[in-house]
């Protein structure tokens, strides 16, 4: 009989490429960064890619391997980084404009007095970095609890998340939610005691995110190599067929849901200090859809896809939004189209069709 | 056995007359299984394993099952057959959980070895998830595989084990677990594709994974819907030599409307017609039944 294969090896060939590819480029722009050659400019942009990335590899395992279209994604990255914002905004302390050792400075020119209930806690590293993790996830655990549960899929499901985050943007927006309403949380000084502004510590935050893109690679990874990544496309495939060999789908889906929401909220965090900023139009929808198309044009459910796609789009959206700002979501929505209509296996799925035509020729 | 269906009727009918109050249909009927659940079935015996009694269930007033009641003994092969619209297969969605009846009650002894009646659990106050995990296999009628996985992949995932989450996620094939796969491979002529991605497979291969799918859960109780249809001659042989190997260990219902394949593996034959039993018996007695033959050809063909 022919030996049974059912399951990958963790680090297969397409693992440890990207795993290798990631690292060294990242060491590259780090050592060219730290001696002067690369612009620290370029390098904050770079590492700006490389958590949405991390955001792109998250949809791509709810939507490239079990198939849930979320157009609402965005919701976790921004929770994530207005905790991280939360705590940068506690950092600032009393070097703020209006030197109120403990009050932000939004809370002092709307006349509060006293701090939110919500907001203590987050003068500390640590319980703020559980926050990045917790509120997603509980989050995602709330909803999918209810959407999972009362099997809301489909479109259905993509309008539902969409919603979600359009009612967070909605709700961000407000003064007296406490979040700095539509200006946000900025004007950040110290990350751990360090300042945000200087070379070093930008360059130090790109090698974090890139690291943190390879660990949730691998975690990705390992789910997708196990019997439940297995799982996942089956349900995918043939949900209530799942159901009747005894697996509970509403499950499966919820917990990876979370896990997604997991690694979106970290790239949130990340993403935060290098930019400067968190403000509720990180909730808009259109951000969600932006990696939705990431996802879509680097090629579904085979992960540094995902990643490959976002650097494409994010870069194009860099030259574009230069250039030609006003027509920037034509072009998103044209590449969304092109992509659907001639690549429907993405970047990558070309690259392995390309491949596998050569191998034959060998 | 006439008398014995007689009787039958004659206290499903007085039990539900008993409970069935017009008006609040739904949520009464709700409640009163709810209060059936610490009785049991009516019909007390440690050798029988499915109990379906009264099973009622109307589309839009159209009745697709009309007090069914059977009983099934441990370890026996029963075949269902009846014209289209007589309500066999919405007899296996009932009984997997598929649909919800609103009259009537399954009860299915999950360990047939263990007479206990409390033992027994009520499959129509059971979702489809938690019916599968007592051991009920269901093949449906039109082949339903996992396309994009391979074959063994497809076995692995039914294979009998915990269904949690973190389990799938932990989990690694033991030897045992491989030796019984290969097993069922062997079974269902599939040694040769294990690695083969099953949506490659033909309709008839399709067919065999789904039921080596079923072995693989190591069921108690299988339900197979058409399992031939579209199969070859040949194909169909290698079935019923596959269906008498099962005999005895497990207990099997297969609905069919190939009339030969029929006659190969049964020993006992229902018939339904409009939702309810028309007839019980061997395959002679049933073919020369004039009721069967009636509702088969209509009244016009006499």
């Amino acid at each position: 009989m022919e030996k049974i294969r059912l399951q990958e090896k963790l680090f297969n060939r397409p693992t440890v490429s990207f795993l290798t590819v990631t690292g060294t480029l990242g060491a590259i722009v780090v050592v060219l960064a730290a001696i002067g050659i690369l612009p620290v400019y370029t390098v904050n942009l770079l590492g700006k890619y490389v958590t949405y990335a991390i955001l792109a590899l998250s949809v791509d395992m709810i939507w490239g391997y079990l198939g849930i279209l979320t157009l609402g994604h965005c919701v976790f990255f921004a929770l994530g980084g207005y905790a991280m914002g939360m705590y940068l905004t506690r950092s600032i302390g009393a070097q703020g404009v209006y030197g109120d050792p403990v009050l932000p400075d939004f809370m002092v020119f709307l006349n509060w007095h006293e701090l939110p209930w919500y907001w203590h806690g987050f003068e500390y590293f640590a319980f703020a970095a559980v926050m990045v993790i917790l509120v997603p996830a509980a989050l995602a655990w709330v909803f999918g609890k209810l959407a999972f549960g009362s099997r809301v899929s489909g479109v259905y499901l993509s309008i539902i998340t969409q919603a979600l985050t359009y009612a967070m943007m909605l709700a961000f927006f407000l003064n007296e939610l406490g979040f700095g309403g539509n200006n946000g949380l900025t004007d950040f000084k110290t990350l751990l005691g360090f300042s945000l502004s200087t070379d070093a510590m930008r360059i130090m935050l790109f090698a974090c995110s890139v690291a943190a893109l390879m660990i949730s690679y691998i975690i990705c990874r390992s789910v997708v190599a196990s019997r439940l990544g297995r799982l996942c496309v089956a349900v995918r495939d043939a949900e209530s067929r799942v159901r009747f060999i005894g697996y509970r789908v509403e499950n499966i889906k919820l917990w990876i849901f979370v896990l997604s929401a997991i690694i979106a909220g970290i790239a949130g965090a990340l993403y935060v200090p290098q930019v400067g900023i968190i403000n509720p139009s990180e909730f808009s929808p259109v951000n969600s859809i932006e990696i939705v198309v990431c996802v879509a044009l680097g090629g579904r459910g085979r992960l540094y896809g995902a990643v490959v796609g976002a650097f494409i789009v994010h870069f194009a959206k860099t030259c574009f939004t230069n250039a030609f700002p006003e027509v920037w979501l034509f072009a998103l929505g044209g590449l969304f189209v092109a992509v659907t209509l001639f690549l429907p296996r993405g970047v990558a799925g070309l690259a392995d069709s390309l491949l596998s035509s050569r191998a034959r020729a060998n | 056995m006439d008398i014995k269906n007689l009787s039958k009727k004659a206290i499903s009918k007085a039990a539900s007359e008993l409970v069935a109050k017009p008006g609040h249909k739904g949520l009464l009927v709700r409640g009163a299984q709810k209060s059936i659940s610490g009785t049991g079935p009516k019909k007390r015996s440690s050798g029988i394993v499915l109990y379906a009694e009264d099973l009622t269930v109307s589309f839009d007033g159209f009745k697709a099952l009309n007090k069914l009641t059977f009983y099934l003994e441990a370890g026996e092969l029963r075949c269902f057959i009846g014209p289209n619209g007589a309500g066999k297969t919405t007899m296996m969605d009932v009984l997997t959980g598929k649909t919800a009846p609103d009259f009537g009650q399954a009860w299915y002894r999950p360990d047939p070895k263990d007479p206990d009646p409390r033992h027994l659990v009520n499959l129509t106050s059971m979702d489809e998830v938690s019916i599968a995990q007592c051991g009920i296999g269901r093949k449906f009628q039109k082949p339903s595989v996992f396309e994009t996985l391979t074959v063994g992949q497809n076995l692995e995932l039914a294979l009998k084990g915990p269904r949690g989450v973190f389990d799938a996620y932990k989990a690694k094939l033991s030897a045992t677990d491989r030796q019984f796969m290969e097993e069922v491979l062997e079974r269902i002529k599939l040694e040769q594709r294990v690695n083969d991605i099953s949506g490659a497979l033909s309709h008839g291969q399709k067919q065999w994974l789904e039921i080596g799918m079923l072995l693989m859960q190591k069921p108690g109780l299988i339900m197979l819907d058409e399992p031939v249809a579209g199969m070859t001659p040949e194909e169909i042989g290698m079935t019923i030599e596959l269906l008498h190997e099962l005999e005895g260990t497990a207990t099997i219902m297969v609905i069919e409307h190939d009339m030969d394949f029929i006659r190969a593996i049964a020993h006992k034959v229902v018939v339904l017609s409009q939702g309810s039993v028309l007839a019980e018996g061997t395959m002679d007695e049933i073919q020369s039944n004039p009721q069967v033959i009636e509702a088969y050809l209509g009244k016009g063909m006499e």
